[in-house]
């Protein structure tokens, strides 16, 4: 899928490359507002980079949904972990 | 020579960087408890793992060397700290009871933000070893400006990246000249399939093992800068200090990794919206 005008979207518009540079910084709110206005005018413009950004987004989500610790207790650590430090702390101090 | 000096001796030139790295690191879960740190440190000195960790005792399991399974995440409690000012207290005065009662309130967490950054068990008990080590060894140092359990986190990160550095480098995939290429040009070069995925909200566990396994798959370099931006949330100058690296080199490595990120998604999902239509048709 191409949005077919590469990077033609006009005098003073954002093309499709500079999208790909902007694109952290977007979803990051790292952009400034003047570049964030021309960013979110050419999504509305170029469904190709609207449907790559709304990938780029749906990926950092599961990411995030998958690999995010939740809010409930985490289980202890296991004891031949506790004891080795234990063990460790025990040497050190005896130097 | 004081000791504060001796420390800073210590640490690698690698981490001297991270002496500007603002005060506050905290799991994604924290986000409020961070954003109060922040307001209340400047210039702490971060207390990093040193070279001379004292010497760990072995735990690793030396038949088995295979990577650890992608790991489910462990819930973690929301605020973890615990008693600071009291804990530290006793850790300065090197009660031993401190000690133990610090690893097992915090170890958990620890361990399991290990397993996500190293993809190995022993590697990641290891770093949590080190990290605690270097943490009671360094207990003077610390100034209290931030809590106990951002500094003792800090700590860990670092260890993770220095287990990262010190073993055998998974390589980038091509999916790293891919991602140069997006760069270079325009996002049309790359194939922008139509996927239409889960809500992240209602993955199911097959969808989020997939995730996860796609995410241990990404190189080192991809993985560790995704843990520590969009899981661990550090911010852009925190990622830098703790990487050496520029700003700049942060942002345009994310980018790298979360397009390299995406491709392998992209291919599962495509897959996975192709065996629903076979299955729907009559």
């Amino acid at each position: 899928m191409t949005c077919g005008k590469g990077d033609q979207h006009g005098e003073g518009h954002i093309s499709c490359k500079e999208i790909c540079q902007f694109l952290c910084d977007y979803v990051d709110h790292e952009l400034p507002a003047a570049q964030r206005e021309s960013f979110l005018q050419h999504m509305r413009d170029c469904p190709p980079c609207a449907e790559y950004l709304r990938q780029y987004e749906s990926t950092i989500k599961a990411c995030k949904k998958c690999m995010c610790p939740g809010h409930a207790k985490p289980p202890p650590p296991p004891d031949d972990l506790v004891n080795a430090i234990m063990k460790a702390i025990g040497k050190n101090c005896s130097k | 020579m004081g000791s504060a000096c001796l420390v800073k001796r210590a640490i690698g030139p690698l981490y001297h960087r991270a002496n500007n790295l603002k005060n506050h690191w905290c799991s994604c879960s924290h986000s409020r408890a961070r954003a109060a740190d922040r307001n209340s440190s400047e210039a702490e000195t971060m207390v990093l793992a040193p070279r001379t960790i004292p010497a760990r005792v072995d735990l690793r399991n030396r038949d088995n060397s295979t990577p650890t399974a992608p790991m489910a995440p462990v819930e973690v409690a929301a605020t973890a700290d615990f008693g600071d000012a009291d804990l530290v207290a006793r850790l300065k005065a090197g009660d031993g009871r401190a000690y133990e009662d610090v690893i097992r309130e915090l170890g958990g967490r620890m361990l399991a933000t290990a397993v996500r950054m190293l993809s190995n068990e022993d590697d990641a008990k290891e770093a949590v070893q080190d990290a605690f080590l270097s943490a009671f060894r360094n207990i003077q140092n610390f100034d209290e400006k931030s809590k106990f359990g951002t500094w003792l986190h800090r700590i860990l990160i670092n260890a993770c990246l220095m287990k990262l550095r010190t073993r055998r480098r998974k390589p980038a995939s091509s999916l790293n000249e891919l991602a140069e290429r997006v760069n270079d040009g325009n996002h049309s070069e790359l194939p922008i399939a139509s996927w239409r995925e889960k809500n992240p909200e209602e993955l199911d566990e097959e969808t989020r093992s997939r995730v996860r396994e796609e995410i241990q798959h990404l190189s080192d370099e991809h993985r560790t800068i995704i843990m520590l931006r969009d899981i661990e949330e550090l911010n852009t100058e925190e990622t830098a200090a703790v990487l050496g690296i520029s700003t700049s080199a942060v942002k345009t490595r994310l980018h790298r990794a979360r397009l390299a990120l995406r491709e392998r998604l992209s291919k599962y999902f495509i897959e996975n919206q192709a065996r629903g239509m076979e299955d729907a048709t009559p």
